[in-house]
């Protein structure tokens, strides 16, 4: 069975390659064919000496044919390349930037996840073993109002409470500055824990806190309606009934039910992964976090098409590889499926 | 008008989803009325600027004055008119691509079929709002390329449930019927497949919308959106943000909360129509 | 008397209406007898089954009356002396063995904490599992088999080993064969013969008389929630007394007759808004009017063992 697993990790990764190419080419399109010239809408201006402008273009790439540049790009991406910047500052790796924001992102990603995820299977479970009454309704109501809040306004709310009103929590950035620490990996937690600096674990938990609440607050709402309607099923089935025929204690019984249940919840978490990456650039732009989502909108601010498309393309990367994650998740806890 | 009788339907008796379906309409048709008639309820000029700078809620600004003395309330009223747009042009474009799309490439199969469907799946399982900051970014800041931005992220939307629906319809017998009859292809999708097709569409259009209100507010909100000083809710909550920090809260409340009511309101009417077509056993 | 049913109705709280799934039924079984209660869907047969060890599923609620187990009112026991009766004394084997064990455990674990659920020390019950799969004739190896790898008779089987793991007074098997082919259907007859031999009551519901004809010692007829008739197999298939048992048997095919299959005309009522008086009036070929519609008969002995709930109980004869 193992050689199996092997096989279908194979074969699932190779999937990724296509969609990465499909992104590719899309976001290609738009940041290179459409706007004529990238470097004027950097520069700005049209007032810049010919050679100049040809030096730029040529740092760009910019100065070869379209499927030449196309090409490319592709070559030095399966090296790791993603080209240089191409704006303030300019000519510096793009990849190497990307790796100093990652981590950010990451880590406010894996909080943020948890806590939907945990706020979720509670909320579904409770409206479905109190299915039908005003706590279902309730649960239901908490869903719709979690996935239509608006991040933004909503993480403003929080900063506004815990941070403005009591003074609980800060609203910004990763850590206290004040506090001394070095960072090895970028994931501060992890970075926090290893070198047994603690005042600097408290600082950045305390400053993930907001972000991750907020983030995944509206996350859960999903999962609540899923998760309750799964529950819902699986209780009304006949094994379930016979369990109690059994006489398997009724806490065990519920507990069977939320692992059959939860399958079909591992798939929507794949799905949602892309909607929490699209979130997170919302919250960090909130919470001023500087991670991937405010990297790009810095860089969109500079007209800085190169980083954009690196990022684009590193997103695109990471969607993939948690559908695999979740895919082969999926596989191992479903004794059903074959491999 | 049998479509609208069947809709109401839900409003009659004690179901459930009552409750949620009568506030969603409420709110819905509230905002639309507030974008309607703008010119004939807004107190003032929303662009105008004055001179009572960060005036706080009364009776003569409702809602207070923002950091450049316009009156809130009137922003909120115009700014509807801008979201709404954006929305239902962004909406219909969707609809209009991804439908027939999905129809044709399932309807006809074949290697187009699996390329279009691959390239549909990447768009859809991409983070749709970074998607469309790229394209609004490229195309440039107007509510008309914000539309087109978003429609780009959702046709993938239409385009699968649609495709979906297509490809189970096809192995139907009725439809295996209608072409031993020798009935045109054209003629099987006109009048056999599409009209099963649109009450998915419908669910799936109610549930999406609230999704593009959203995506729309955080672009406007990106400042990808409108330029100043065209009255938005994405954009004015962003303007707001930092002076929450000084007390001033409702620059950046009362914008936000119409975002969160206008995409509630949607997503409620869509869970009622929602419940109503599945005809659940909950 | 092992169990006696006392008065029972289970209503349905639907969205639709209330639904008067089981209404007023009596009843008692004795040790070692095999009882089955036949009846079309919506009879109420599997509705009562349930209620006898409070498992009606939601939104079923059990409105009034008593279960007596060996004295004791099943439906006012705490939740853990409940817990214990269940899978020792009386256990339950369901109709659809897809979906009656957990698709994502082995069905030897499933097995094996139906024991230790009760206390059975793991080491044994695993030995205990080894035996009662051969009891069932299965092989041992299908312990380590998950549910979906089985064939539905084999499934059956997995859920009767688990029902006979203690030796239980009562069992309650509610269509276990309807789901299966013949053949596999008479090999779990037997087993369940086999169970009856050793002294436990056989509670056994299914739709179809001539299956019920065949092992049973009693046959008890249920129609629209309500009791009909109750007796000995010898009674009810040759002396039946409800026109409704009476059509019941005249219904089934005999392979070595010519003839038409007479099917029972009409459809069953619905239970939202029973008919008045007795519910079979409508579909009643006997039916007198002022009488049948207007009182709802009374359970009745009218020879010895043999009760009906009828006006005119074997009124054709005349």
């Amino acid at each position: 069975m193992a050689r199996g697993l092997g096989r279908y990790i194979i074969i699932r990764a190779l999937m990724i390659i296509p969609m990465i190419l499909i992104l590719y080419t899309i976001v290609f399109f738009f940041l290179r064919v459409l706007p004529g010239n990238p470097i004027l809408a950097v520069v700005g201006t049209k007032n810049i000496p010919p050679e100049q402008l040809h030096h730029l273009e040529h740092l760009a790439g910019l100065d070869k044919p379209l499927y030449v540049q196309y090409y490319d790009y592709l070559v030095r991406m399966a090296h790791g390349d993603l080209g240089v910047t191409l704006a303030s500052p300019m000519g510096k790796s793009v990849a190497d930037y990307i790796k100093l924001r990652l981590p950010a992102t990451i880590e406010l990603t894996i909080f943020a996840f948890t806590v939907s995820v945990l706020l979720g299977l509670a909320t579904g479970v409770l409206g479905a073993v109190k299915k039908g009454t005003k706590t279902d309704t309730a649960m239901r109501v908490y869903s719709i109002i979690a996935y239509t809040l608006f991040i933004p306004w909503f993480g403003m709310m929080l900063q506004y409470a815990f941070g403005i009103k009591l003074h609980w929590l800060p609203t910004s950035g990763r850590i206290d500055p004040g506090i001394s620490f070095h960072a090895i990996t970028g994931f501060y937690v992890f970075d926090a824990i290893i070198q047994g600096n603690w005042p600097a674990l408290e600082s950045v938990l305390a400053h993930l806190v907001l972000p991750s609440l907020t983030l995944g607050i509206v996350l859960s709402g999903a999962y609540t309606r899923l998760v309750r309607n799964n529950m819902v099923d699986v209780l009304s089935q006949d094994f379930i009934r016979a369990y109690r025929a059994r006489g398997v204690p009724d806490r065990r019984v519920l507990w069977y039910a939320l692992k059959n249940a939860f399958i079909p919840v591992v798939t929507l978490m794949g799905l949602q992964f892309a909607i929490l990456l699209g979130g997170a650039v919302l919250t960090e732009t909130t919470f001023n976090w500087p991670g991937m989502g405010t990297f790009i909108m810095d860089r969109i601010n500079y007209r800085d098409y190169n980083s954009i498309q690196g990022a684009v393309i590193v997103f695109a990367l990471f969607v993939g590889l948690i559908s695999l994650i979740v895919d082969v998740i999926y596989a191992l806890l479903d004794p059903r499926v074959e491999y | 008008m049998r479509i609208i009788d069947y809709l109401l339907k839900p409003l009659r008796g004690r179901k459930p989803g009552k409750g949620l379906l009568i506030f969603g309409l409420v709110v819905v048709l509230t905002v639309l009325a507030m974008a309607i008639l703008a010119p004939v309820i807004s107190p003032y000029n929303p662009t105008e600027i004055g001179e009572d700078l960060f005036a706080p809620p009364s009776w003569k600004h409702p809602m207070g004055t923002n950091n450049l003395g316009q009156d809130v309330f009137s922003r909120i009223i115009w700014g509807s008119r801008v979201i709404l747009y954006v929305v239902a042009v962004a909406t219909t474009l969707s609809i209009i691509i991804g439908v027939p799309l999905g129809l044709l490439s399932a309807y006809y199969g074949g290697k187009t079929d699996r390329t279009l469907s691959m390239i549909m799946d990447s768009i859809y399982s991409f983070p749709s709002l970074i998607l469309a900051i790229v394209i609004a970014v490229v195309l440039g800041p107007s509510p008309i390329n914000t539309a087109i931005a978003i429609s780009f992220v959702y046709v993938p939307t239409y385009f699968r449930m649609v495709r979906g629906q297509t490809l189970s319809l096809k192995g139907q017998l009725f439809v295996e019927a209608a072409r031993a009859l020798g009935v045109r292809n054209r003629e099987i999708m006109r009048k056999y497949i599409l009209p099963n097709v649109l009450p998915t569409v419908l669910v799936v259009f109610t549930l999406s919308v609230a999704d593009a209100i959203l995506t729309e507010a955080g672009l406007s909100f990106l400042g990808l959106s409108v330029t100043p000083p065209t009255p938005d809710w994405g954009y004015d909550l962003h303007v707001g943000q930092p002076f929450l920090l000084d007390g001033y809260w409702w620059l950046a409340f009362f914008p936000g909360i119409m975002i969160m009511l206008l995409a509630m309101g949607f997503a409620m009417i869509g869970e009622a129509i929602n419940e109503r077509f599945s005809l659940g056993t909950r | 008397m092992l169990l006696e049913v006392k008065n029972l109705s289970v209503y349905y709280y639907t969205l639709s209406g209330v639904v008067r799934g089981a209404e007023d039924v009596s009843f008692s079984l004795r040790e070692g007898e095999w009882v089955t209660f036949v009846g079309e869907s919506g009879s109420g047969k599997s509705t009562v089954a349930h209620a006898v060890m409070n498992l009606v599923p939601s939104p079923g609620r059990i409105v009034s009356g008593e279960v007596l187990f060996n004295g004791k009112n099943l439906l006012t026991l705490s939740k853990e002396e409940l817990r214990e009766i269940r899978g020792k004394e009386i256990t339950m084997v369901f109709q659809d063995p897809m979906t009656s064990l957990d698709p994502l455990r082995k069905v030897g674990e499933q097995i094996v904490e139906a024991m230790t659920v009760h206390g059975v020390p793991e080491d044994e019950a695993k030995e205990r599992a080894k035996e009662l799969f051969r009891r069932v004739n299965l092989p041992e190896d299908r312990l380590e088999y998950y549910p979906h790898q089985l064939s539905g008779g084999q499934r059956q089987r997995v859920s009767i080993a688990i029902a006979m793991a203690f030796h239980p007074k009562l069992l309650i098997a509610d269509e276990p064969t309807t789901a299966l082919d013949v053949i596999v259907q008479d090999a779990i007859m037997d087993i369940l013969d086999g169970m009856k031999e050793e002294g436990t009551t056989i509670y056994f519901v299914t739709h179809d008389i001539s299956l019920a004809a065949e092992r049973s010692d009693r046959i008890a007829v249920m129609y629209a929630g309500k009791l009909v008739e109750l007796g000995t197999v010898e009674q009810i298939v040759e002396n039946p007394l409800h026109p409704y048992t009476k059509a019941l048997i005249e219904a089934v095919p005999d392979l070595w007759k010519e003839g038409e299959v007479r099917a029972i005309p009409g459809y069953p009522p619905d239970l939202r808004n029973p008919p008045s008086g007795c519910r079979f009036h409508p579909r009643c070929p006997f039916f007198r009017e002022g009488v049948c519609d207007a009182e709802e008969p009374e359970l009745r002995e009218v020879e010895k063992d043999h009760l009906v709930a009828c006006h005119f109980p074997g009124g054709w004869r005349e």
